[in-house]
């Protein structure tokens, strides 16, 4: 595989793993949660991540950051949209660039509620999008990719559980088009993330209270048709107010067989959720 | 003990915080009378009609609010975090008549203060704007004083 190409699906793989998008207020940092902004409501979502990748390759040691910035806005209070768009900067020996990657369009709608006390609910939301392509060459996978996917949300008092799984087409067929983020070629491929939240402070809010702290522990796993598989251990911290949020995860390679792209030494998430 | 370089025993901080919290029981001595005063003849916070209904001890709003106020609440289910209450109160906080909100996660209610010379919204009104909010809204209890036209 060719350095730029290989490079290429490191970047827009590590892309997927990054934001996850639909922007709410008690949600895992990488990981879809069925948890919508009420109708009328827009929340600003930056993530800036940090990876380091393997230097086996034939790109050798890759650095790359990337600074994702997503906007959500409850077009009803069932009904989510999502844009997000990641600025690309790639180190790696020799060569440094600056690029657009994909642009995600999402739409979230609520499929299924139940609020059964004070600080519980329980939520499944359908999730349905396209991957446009943003044609920056070297960060783009120059195809129009339609994803669809649920996520469910369970929270009770302090523990919050979130699980989703995305597929995504590939529409570009035998070309390089990479997918979910993960790899070139004419794959497709499965996003099957879960995530656990626990509320570290305060233990409850019949105190009062007007921020709460999370600890997350998040698995990400990637499976795409051609074989390559990854599973992400990401632990983090959520810490949100009344009408911000920041977060901060670090991400762990727990298992990769991965033959058509580098592999994820490790990497960290920073990030930020403002509600207008 | 400093926090966030603010060194808390300053005397300048302490009149600061005193003066926050002052504004709590200032107002609760306005909207209760003597029998809600403890044991040793101060009001708490917890006396403070609004502050109790906040569930907070050192509330950002004035006593002008708390005088000026009828409280309408809204119980609900569904509201597990800070932010998701500023989208119940962000709806809310737009109807006319609506003064200010706010939520007590812990229970679920939702305090909304009502401008005694405007028309309140009806009950299903703020139903709706709960479930707009994306939450599950349950019986509303309204003050039983009429607006003044």
């Amino acid at each position: 595989m060719a350095g730029a190409t290989r490079l290429l699906l490191v970047v827009l793989g590590l892309v997927g793993a990054g934001p996850g998008g639909r922007a709410a207020a008690q949600q895992a940092t990488n990981v879809p949660a069925a948890l919508q902004p009420g109708e009328g409501s827009l929340v600003y979502r930056p993530l800036a991540s940090y990876f380091r990748l393997d230097g086996n390759g034939p790109s050798g040691a890759v650095d790359m950051a990337v600074q994702s910035h997503a906007l959500a806005y409850g077009l009803t209070h069932k009904l989510t949209a999502v844009a997000e768009v990641p600025l690309i900067y790639v180190n790696t020996p020799g060569t440094e660039d600056v690029g657009v990657g994909d642009i995600d369009l999402t739409l979230q709608w609520r499929w299924f509620v139940d609020d059964p006390a004070p600080l519980q609910t329980r939520r499944v939301v359908l999730i349905g999008g396209v991957e446009v392509p943003s044609f920056d060459d070297g960060f783009s996978s120059e195809s129009l990719d339609p994803f669809f996917g649920v996520s469910a949300t369970w929270i009770h008092s302090r523990h919050a559980i979130n699980a989703a799984a995305v597929w995504q087409f590939n529409t570009r067929g035998g070309g390089a088009g990479p997918v979910l983020g993960f790899s070139e070629s004419d794959a497709e491929a499965l996003a099957i993330d879960a995530a656990y939240l626990y509320r570290v402070d305060p233990a409850s809010f019949a105190d009062g209270g007007q921020t709460s702290t999370f600890f997350q522990a998040q698995l990400l796993g990637r499976y795409e048709t051609h074989g390559d598989t990854q599973l992400i251990f990401a632990p983090g911290i959520i810490h949100n107010g009344l009408t911000w949020a920041v977060e901060g995860a670090v991400q762990v390679p727990l298992a990769q067989d991965l033959d058509h792209r580098a592999e994820l030494v490790w990497g960290i998430n920073f990030g930020f959720r403002l509600l207008y | 003990m400093r926090l966030l370089s603010i060194d808390l025993m300053n005397p300048m901080v302490l009149l600061v915080l005193g003066v926050f919290v002052s504004g709590c029981t200032t107002s609760a001595t306005s909207t209760r009378d003597a029998a809600d005063a403890d044991a040793s003849g101060s009001l708490s916070p917890q006396n403070c009609t609004v502050c109790a209904a906040r569930g907070v001890s050192a509330p950002g709003h004035t006593a002008q609010v708390h005088d000026t106020s009828d409280v309408a609440t809204v119980s609900s289910t569904g509201i597990c975090c800070p932010m998701c209450g500023t989208h119940a109160q962000k709806r809310l906080g737009k109807l006319d008549g609506v003064e200010w909100v706010d939520v007590n996660l812990h229970t679920g209610d939702v305090f909304v203060g009502l401008d005694p010379e405007t028309p309140r919204p009806a009950a299903a009104a703020l139903q709706e704007e709960i479930r707009k909010s994306g939450f599950t809204p349950g019986a509303v209890t309204l003050p039983e004083s009429e607006p003044q036209r």
